[in-house]
């Protein structure tokens, strides 16, 4: 289990900040994290993930704190999905995903090769199609989180956290994502923390949803009784429409 | 010792082939260290072991550490830009990574090297425990420590931290050390091209100069400084991973052809150009030509100062001047018995000469008083 305890953090030139936030990810359980824009959803993600330290409170993994020392060990079964995370922009992705899994021990490129199929970044039973051979600077935005989320779910991580991986996808790929990433909750009992402001995409999915305001959790708890709160109901669509 | 980033770095290493070049430039600049110690115990070139003591430290973490990538784009304004380089650490941050393995690693890869420039260094402290010895070796053995113990700090930093500082400090050393060599280069030959410039124009216009000593200047006594253009050409063409374009002059290939330029100066040089003083004479030798001198053969000579130094410009019968004391020196016991040291023969030379009637000059006030006192 990833848990956060009273987390705060604060960029120390920018404003957006992270107030005592205490969130729980736990194996085989899908959350959620909505809000607006600017709401410090990536922030906090970024602390459970450990590419940044919190000022006050604690990140912990199974029981284990969170430190500088601790970094590899913590992200060790933990994988993070954000458009902030790069490729080697000169090498082809085939050739750099093999040399990327060497950080993976459970790596499978059966597995990435056919998760990219069904994201429909590659088509046909030949690996060695043309968007293979692309480098990672020659994909839309769209297409490196595709990469990316497909390449995180072969390294068959314990835990998954993904900051906006619908962001620019059409919507028949959106489907097929949130389908995949269901299966592997329910069948590997991988733990999941997906930010998106498309609440309808794992409203169906979501055990917990967790709802951020101005660097706060405002809302955090099994899905019915989120869903059934017409207050937040409304806070969500406001975030939707302003998306 | 964490097992996949020990397979990452491995695998990473066959991306980073040209460190081998590296390798192989930093064990030719040693052996000529060792070389130049042994042969010449007394002016032991100890400053290219500080210099290869900075190729280790720099070099590396910025070929690993920094050159990795290149930012390819802003992720959230969607601006490509294919000439800004980023960091590993940009990779280290959103992935599972042992920064302790990877440094280790890094640190071993060049240990050999490093501890063989050490030992050079104690060697070179024991024939001559000079200043500059010592300062050799003290920079050729922390130098690489500090430059990877930063490094690792820095790196640390990085990948916990939102704004990696790492990122624009090195682009800013980088540049710098561009424009600094650039800058040195071009100063060292603009003063090779006008000191041989003046010369032809002065002896084949003016009908007088000294064309032969302008070359003498250029192809030996420069040595170091052509070594040095070589050495930093050659780093410099090895840690641009992209073309960098001057104009419109591709930086890296000019580079190599300097660098090559540079380092064939300083071999045809020292193979070529030089002069040996015995007993009877002076041998000057340059570009396969080989005149032999004879000391009965002088008909005028200058004593001046140079590097706080006597030293001594004597003009033989068709006109070549050469100066004597940047030469090599007899070995032979005959020598050793007539001459404690290289003082010795200046002064039992040119008493020789004024007994002659060879009377020569002082170039100013303090040669002659210097002279005269080594004279006493």
């Amino acid at each position: 289990m990833i848990e956060c305890r009273n987390v705060s953090f604060s960029y120390k030139k920018k404003n957006r900040q992270i107030y005592d936030i205490s969130l729980k990810l736990e194996e085989g359980y899908f959350t959620c994290l909505i809000g607006h824009n600017g709401a410090g959803k990536t922030t906090l993600m970024k602390l459970l993930y450990g590419s940044l330290l919190p000022d006050s409170g604690t990140v912990e993994k199974d029981g284990s704190v969170l430190s500088i020392d601790s970094l590899c060990e913590h992200r060790s079964g933990l994988f993070f999905v954000t458009k902030e995370a790069v490729w080697h922009p000169d090498r082809p992705l085939m050739s750099y995903s093999k040399t990327l899994a060497k950080l993976y021990p459970k790596y499978s490129e059966e597995e990435f090769l056919e998760n990219l199929r069904k994201l429909d970044f590659i088509s046909g039973k030949d690996a060695g199609t043309k968007n293979l051979d692309k480098t990672f600077s020659e994909l839309s935005y769209g297409e490196r989180m595709k990469v990316i989320t497909a390449f995180g779910l072969a390294t068959h991580p314990e835990y998954m956290i993904l900051d906006e991986p619908f962001a620019n996808l059409d919507p028949l790929v959106k489907s097929e994502l949130a389908r995949m990433i269901h299966t592997r909750v329910a069948k590997d009992g991988m733990g999941v923390l997906i930010s998106t402001h498309l609440l309808d995409e794992v409203s169906d999915m979501a055990d917990y949803v967790a709802v951020m305001e101005k660097g706060r959790l405002v809302k955090y708890g099994d899905r019915e009784e989120i869903m059934s709160n017409t207050d937040l109901r409304t806070v969500l669509r406001e975030s939707r429409e302003t998306e | 010792m964490n097992a996949e980033t020990k397979r990452f770095w491995i695998e990473e290493k066959k991306n980073n082939r040209r460190d081998i070049f590296a390798g192989v430039l930093l064990v030719v600049a040693l052996l000529m260290s060792v070389v130049e110690i042994i042969s010449e115990p007394t002016e032991s070139r100890g400053w290219i072991l500080v210099t290869c003591g900075l190729c280790i430290g720099v070099l590396v973490p910025y070929r690993y550490l920094v050159k990795y990538l290149r930012d390819d784009a802003d992720s959230e304004a969607g601006v490509f830009d294919k000439n800004r380089y980023i960091p590993l650490y940009q990779i280290a941050r959103f992935n599972s990574f042992d920064v302790d393995t990877y440094f280790w690693l890094m640190l071993k890869n060049y240990l050999s090297l490093y501890l063989f420039g050490v030992a050079v260094n104690v060697f070179g402290l024991f024939r001559d425990s000079d200043i500059y010895s010592i300062a050799s070796l003290a920079a050729s053995a922390i130098l690489p420590i500090v430059v990877f113990g930063l490094g690792k700090a820095l790196f640390v930093r990085n990948i916990t931290h939102e704004n990696g500082i790492g990122k624009n400090l090195s682009g800013i050393l980088l540049s710098a050390l561009m424009n600094f060599a650039a800058l040195f280069i071009l100063f060292v030959f603009t003063v090779f091209v006008v000191i041989i410039g003046y010369s032809v124009v002065v002896e084949r216009i003016a009908g007088y100069g000294n064309l032969a000593n302008a070359q003498m200047i250029v192809y030996t006594w420069f040595n170091n400084v052509w070594l040095m253009c070589g050495v930093i050409c050659i780093l410099l063409a090895l840690l641009l991973n992209r073309p960098k374009k001057l104009g419109r002059i591709p930086f890296r290939p000019l580079m190599i052809v300097l660098g090559v330029l540079s380092l064939m100066f300083v071999v045809i040089a020292d193979i070529y150009c030089n002069n040996t003083i015995d007993e009877e004479g002076v041998v000057v030798k340059c570009f396969g030509v080989e005149t032999a001198y004879s000391f009965d053969d002088v008909k005028d000579y200058v004593i001046f100062e140079e590097d706080g130094e006597l030293n001594i410009k004597a003009t033989f019968g068709d006109g070549k001047t050469v100066k004597l004391m940047g030469s090599t020196f007899s070995t032979t016991d005959s020598w050793s018995e007539k001459y404690s040291d290289k003082d010795a023969f200046l002064t039992v030379l040119v008493n020789n000469l004024r007994e002659r009637g060879v009377e020569g000059n002082f170039a100013d006030e303090w040669a002659k008083t210097a002279f005269e006192e080594l004279n006493k």
